[in-house]
This record gives C-alpha cells, sequence and structure tokens, in this order.
C-alpha cells in the first residue's frame, strides 16, 4: 500500500533520505525510529509529495506520488504532530470542513457525530469551538477523519508528542482500530515503548538510512531500547 | 458540493464568527456616508455658484432689454452703449456638473468653471474672474476627504485587513501541512479562500458605494453600474496582492508588512513619483509667467495697432450708430488675439505634452487609474477642463465674429436680440464613447496590475511555493 523505491533526498550537500526501499501493506504498522534528523520526517514528505525525491520513487496504493499528488494523497490521511484545527470552528464543523475536502459523501450531522463519537471525542465536546480543544482532542477529531474517510494509508509524525499517558494510549488504541480496519500505518516516533506495543514493524533510521528493520515482537521492550541507544550513539560517534 | 465551494463557504462562516467583519463594514459604511455629505456639501455649494453665475447673465440680458425698451431714446442712447452696441455684449460660460460630483472634487478646483465673455476681451484673461480665491488653500494643499480617497486610499486598507493573513496564518500556526495534506491543490484552496473575501470584504463596500451614490447623487444605473464595476475590480486588485504576498510570506506579520509595503507603493508613492516624473520631463510654465507673456502680446497689439491708428483715415463725421473708435477697438483685439494666440502656442504644446504625460502615467498604478476613473465619472477630470476651456475659447471666438457683423452692418442692439437673438454657451460633453474609452483604459490598467499578480503567483505556486522543507 505504502511502498518507496531507492527513495531519496537530498538540500544542497546534505543527504537527507538515501536510497529508501520500504513496502508497508494493508493492516501493518510500520514505526520509524531515530533520532532527530533521521530522515522520518522527510519519507513522510516525500509520500505526501511535499517534497520531490532527488531519486527514486513514493508510491500510494500503487500511484507514484509525483505523477498524481491528489490521488495519492485522496488515499492518505496525515496527521502531524499538531493537528490544526479551525477554532472559529466547533469539532463537528471542522471535520464536516475536512471529510467534505476529501471527498467524503453525506456528512450529515448523524454521521459526523458517529465519526466523532467512535474516535473518542465525547457528545458534550461536539459542538464546541475546537479553539478551546486539548492536542489530544485535536488528535482525536483527526482520527475520526481518518475513520470517515476510510483512509488506506496513515502517515503518523509524532503523533503522541506532548500527550499525556491516557490520551496516548487512547490514541494508540485508536490507532489498532484503524490498522484493524485494513490502513496500512507509517508512523515516526521515538516513543520506543509505545512503539514495539502497537507496531506491526520498526525500522531503525539513521542519516537517512534505513539501518534495520524487524518484526516488533522479535525484540523484548528492553532489546528494543538497547538497540536504539546503540545506534544512536554509533550515530553520535560515541 | 465542490471543494472550491466547500472552502468558499467555510471560509465566510470563520470571516463573519471573527467578529471583526461587522465594525469594518460598519467604519467603511460611516467614512463613506460621511465623504458622501462632504461631497454632496461641495457639489450643493459649487451647483448653487454656477446657478448665481448664471443668474447673472440672464439678470444683465434682462435689465439691457429693459433699458432699450423703457429708457432708450434717440437724444439719449450713447448713455446707453452698453445695451445698444454689440461689442458689449455679455455672456458668462459656466461648466456644468458632471453626473456624480459627489464622487470626488478631482482636479475641479484646480480649473476654473465659469468664463466672463466681452467681445473685446483678451481670450487669456475670460477666466480670471472665477480663478482666485475659489477654495480654501489649506483644503487645496490636504485633499479632501471625497468619496474617491475612501475608494481609493482606504477601501485597499479594508481588503487588505480581512486579508493579509490569508494563507500565512495557516502557515503561522502549522495548519499549512495539513490542509496541504488533503486532496486539494493550493491554488483551488488559494482561490476559493480569495473569492470568500472578495464576496464578503469588496461586495459588502460596493454595495454601501452605490446605496450611499443613489441618496445623494442623482445618478443614472449606468453611472451607478460603472462606479460599481470600478470600484470591485480595484478591490479584486488589492485582494489580488493580498494573495500574492502569502505566497512568500512566512508567517502573518510578513504579509501585513508586504501587504502595508505595497500599499504604500502603489496608493502613496506611486501618484507622488508619477507626478515627480512628469514635471522633471514635461514641466508645467509658471502661470505667472505665462500671465505676463501673454499681457505682454496684449500690450504689443495695442501699441502696434495705436501706430496705425495715426495713419488711419479720421472718424466720420456725424459718427454713424456705432462710433469709429470701437472699430479701432475691434482691430485691436483681433490683432492682440493673433499674437497672443502666437504666444499661447509654446504654451499650449506643453500643456498637451505634460497632458499625455499625466494619462501615461495612470498606468504605473492601479490607484491613479481608479482615481482617474473616479475623476471622469465626477466630471472633474481634468480633460473635461481643459475640454470646456476650449470650448468656451471657441465661444468668444464666435461672439467676436457675430459683433464683427453688427459693425459691419453697423447695427444697433434690439430687444429682440435680447430676446431671442443672444447666443448662449452650451458646453458639450465628450462623446459618450470617449469616456467609456478612457474609463475602460482605467479599467484596463487594473485588470493588467490584477493579471500580472495571478500569473507571478502561478508561477510561484508551480516552483512549489507550498513547500514544507
Amino acid at each position: 500500500m505504502l511502498r518507496t523505491h531507492a527513495l531519496s533526498k537530498t538540500f544542497g550537500a546534505h543527504r537527507a533520505l538515501d536510497s529508501l526501499d520500504l513496502d508497508i501493506a494493508p493492516g501493518e504498522i510500520f514505526c520509524m525510529l531515530g533520532a532527530n534528523g533521521a530522515g522520518k520526517t522527510t519519507t513522510i514528505k516525500l509520500l505526501l509529495g511535499f517534497l520531490k525525491p532527488t531519486a527514486g520513487q513514493a508510491l500510494v496504493d500503487g500511484i507514484d506520488v509525483q505523477a498524481d499528488p491528489a490521488g495519492a494523497r485522496r488515499r492518505l490521511l496525515y496527521l502531524p504532530e499538531q493537528v490544526a484545527l479551525y477554532g472559529e470552528l466547533s469539532g463537528l464543523e471542522n471535520l464536516r470542513y475536512f471529510a467534505g475536502l476529501a471527498g467524503v459523501p453525506d456528512c450529515t450531522p448523524q454521521r459526523l457525530r458517529g465519526w466523532l463519537g467512535a474516535a473518542g471525542v465525547p457528545p458534550a465536546a461536539v459542538e464546541r469551538r475546537a479553539g478551546d480543544y486539548s492536542k489530544g482532542m485535536r488528535q482525536k477529531v483527526a482520527i475520526a477523519l481518518a475513520i470517515a474517510r476510510s483512509a488506506r494509508g496513515l502517515l503518523l509524525d509524532e503523533p503522541t508528542s506532548g500527550l499525556d499517558p491516557t490520551a496516548s494510549a487512547e490514541f494508540h488504541r485508536l490507532l489498532l482500530g484503524q490498522r484493524d480496519a485494513g490502513a496500512a500505518v507509517l508512523m515516526a516516533t521515538h516513543d520506543l515503548f509505545r512503539a514495539r506495543e502497537v507496531a506491526t514493524t520498526i525500522g531503525l533510521m539513521r542519516d537517512g538510512r534505513l539501518l534495520c528493520s524487524f518484526k516488533a515482537q522479535e525484540l523484548s521492550a528492553r532489546e528494543l531500547e538497547q538497540l536504539y541507544l546503540d545506534e544512536m550513539s554509533a550515530a553520535a560517534g560515541v | 458540493m465542490s471543494t472550491a465551494t466547500i472552502i468558499l463557504r467555510t471560509e465566510m462562516l470563520r470571516m463573519v464568527r471573527g467578529r471583526w467583519l461587522l465594525p469594518l463594514w460598519l467604519a467603511f459604511l460611516a467614512v463613506c456616508g460621511y465623504a458622501a455629505w462632504e461631497g454632496a456639501a461641495w457639489s450643493q455649494q459649487r451647483g448653487t455658484a454656477l446657478a448665481a453665475i448664471q443668474d447673472e447673465e440672464r439678470e444683465v440680458h434682462r435689465m439691457r432689454r429693459d433699458q432699450i425698451v423703457n429708457e432708450l431714446t434717440p437724444e439719449n442712447k450713447a448713455r446707453y452703449g452698453g445695451a445698444i452696441y454689440a461689442t458689449a455684449m455679455s455672456f458668462r460660460a459656466t461648466l456644468p456638473q458632471g453626473e456624480l460630483p459627489v464622487l470626488t472634487a478631482g482636479q475641479a478646483e484646480g480649473y476654473p468653471m465659469a468664463a466672463k465673455i466681452f467681445p473685446f476681451v483678451a481670450s487669456n484673461t475670460i477666466f480670471d474672474e472665477y480663478m482666485a480665491g475659489m477654495e480654501n488653500p489649506a483644503v487645496l494643499a490636504a485633499g479632501r476627504f471625497d468619496l474617491a480617497f475612501v475608494l481609493v486610499w482606504l477601501l485597499p486598507l479594508l481588503v487588505l485587513a480581512g486579508s493579509f493573513d490569508l494563507w500565512s496564518f495557516e502557515r503561522e500556526r502549522g495548519m499549512e501541512p495539513w490542509l496541504l495534506a488533503q486532496p486539494v491543490s493550493p491554488a483551488r484552496y488559494l482561490l476559493a479562500k480569495a473569492a470568500a473575501r472578495a464576496l464578503l470584504l469588496v461586495g459588502p463596500p460596493v454595495l454601501v458605494l452605490v446605496a450611499v451614490l443613489r441618496f445623494t447623487a442623482a445618478a443614472g444605473p449606468a453611472a451607478l453600474l460603472q462606479v460599481a464595476l470600478l470600484s470591485a475590480l480595484y478591490g479584486l486588485f488589492w485582494l489580488g496582492l493580498a494573495t500574492f504576498v502569502n505566497l512568500f510570506a512566512r508567517n502573518a506579520a510578513q504579509a501585513a508588512l508586504g501587504c502595508v509595503a505595497g500599499w504604500l507603493a502603489l496608493v502613496v508613492l506611486a501618484p507622488a513619483l508619477a507626478l515627480g516624473m512628469t514635471d522633471l520631463f514635461a514641466p508645467r510654465a509658471s502661470p505667472a509667467e505665462r500671465t505676463n507673456a501673454l499681457r505682454a502680446m496684449a500690450m504689443q497689439a495695442r501699441a502696434e495697432v495705436r501706430r496705425q491708428a495715426d495713419a488711419a483715415p479720421p472718424e466720420r463725421l456725424p459718427a454713424p450708430n456705432i462710433p469709429d473708435n470701437l472699430r479701432k477697438r475691434a482691430l485691436e483685439v483681433e490683432r492682440g488675439e493673433q499674437l497672443i494666440q502666437a504666444a499661447v502656442q509654446p504654451y499650449r504644446a506643453q500643456d498637451e505634452r505634460r497632458q499625455r504625460w499625466m494619462d501615461l502615467s495612470r498606468a504605473s498604478s492601479p490607484a491613479i487609474a481608479f482615481q482617474d476613473a473616479l475623476e471622469r465619472l465626477a466630471g472633474a477630470d481634468a480633460g473635461r477642463a481643459l475640454r470646456y476651456q476650449d470650448q468656451a475659447h471657441g465661444f468668444l471666438l464666435g461672439v467676436r465674429r457675430l459683433t464683427q457683423r453688427y459693425l459691419e452692418q453697423d447695427r444697433l442692439l434690439t430687444a429682440a436680440d435680447y430676446e431671442h437673438g443672444m447666443p448662449r454657451f452650451v458646453y458639450r460633453e465628450a462623446p459618450p464613447g470617449a469616456r467609456l474609452g478612457a474609463l475602460g483604459v482605467d479599467a484596463g490598467v487594473m485588470a493588467l496590475f490584477l493579471l500580472a499578480l495571478l500569473a507571478l503567483g502561478a508561477r510561484r505556486l508551480r516552483r512549489q511555493a507550498f513547500h514544507t522543507e
């Protein structure tokens, strides 16, 4: 569903991504771990068509992102670290707006409430101005959008950064729901614990290269942490 | 529902909920109302002054007719020269107000609105009486708070105030990647957002303007439609500028700075620069120098004719109906006119050259083009004033030809002449096609600026202005 072939991106002399090959199938959560500047966000931006690759190809459901970015985005839902909603609109109105942009049919208030409810937005908050929402609540509206759109691919960039443990746990529960619904998920994160918990596959990135990838359950949480620290130490030349 | 419609509706909803739109509309309504009231007062004063001048002409003719009918006898006719000699005919030539004088005083105060015409008056002095002390110099220096000022200066500020952060705000608060990740092109976002602002920031002010004009001016629907279309085009240009600036600005502060800089450059600096360039390449002769030169010519004519008069046959006795000294004066005036026309030529060429530069300067800023269009719609443009001056001069020459016929026939004026036979000055407007053409040029300038912004914006978009690197 989400594939890259020798995908590379350089900014001047800096190689941000070096020949990345990925293949994330429907129902799979691929967690990318790595220090800041490892190439995680660049990968996501290339899959969204925000950046032009220096070499290689990014494909979403078989669609070349560069050739048809709108077609690719129609199949994707992107969750940035900070989901920004229009503060003047309610959660329901925000969802109606973004669902409408994605071409979701029949955005009746009942259906919108249903999607928001499924994403864990309390009924009392649905009509409240989104300007008063917490970060966790905004993430839930984004998940509601993923549900509404039946997004086939999810690109998540540090989605739980700054969330309290309860909100983070709830978010990952919702994410698993999306995985079970058949979505292919690529998540960039620093949260080793949550990554091991929800991921199907974990990839370690450093200096724009995918160093290794493995099934999440192959390693214990402690082994994963040790591996991560070893790799990061190597990157820092320690 | 198309994505463009969804964006447009949501943007309008956001703007209405933003709680700044209504105060902005009300503020515009207040300044528009005040400016229209000022304009109406000015227009009424001017109309009253013009009516008084025309009344004066009618009163003079009535008095002279009454003198001929009631007081004139063959014995006392010498006492009534003003009434019976064609050489003493007196006329007023006035420039009527345009269809929408409340729009702007424009350049009306810089040109005469009336002329006093006698057969023997030097053509360069017919406007003198109505030139001096017509207006408070402080007002002339500072400009008027008229509708043109509100539209040319303040309408852009209103449009920019509501659209300067059209996209930069999304960028500033991190919404840009989230929006761009939706299957909607950046161009569509921008156009739909701009369309929402056009409906709420350009549409209502134009409606307010038309409503205000409807109540304060007796303008026809065609003139109102022209004002509305030109104002809308001008507003759209500023919306285009705000959209264009947003393609570059990284945050709302930068966008605000860019928009204000654009406003300063096009509304404040460009007219001053255009005038400076015109002064540099087509300077205006000093009015005092011009007046002195023409007066010198008139004096030269008088001296020449007096020299010739010494060699001329003596005045006839008994005197004909019209004394010979008036015929001599007619010769003097004719010679004087020849000299004046010769002396005027370089100034006229200078004026025409300057006028061409001024016309060209319209292309340097949409604000200048729009001001020009408003002045044309108000009938307060320099072209109309100069056209009036030409027609007044033509009327003077016609009066002289008529006088010449009276002199040749040695005929006195009669009561019937005063009742039916006097010529009357009627200002002839430029053909409608010419006015529409000039307005079309102004509209074309604004449209070209807008298209240039769109083209540059499209180029910027193609070069990935919406990168998130």
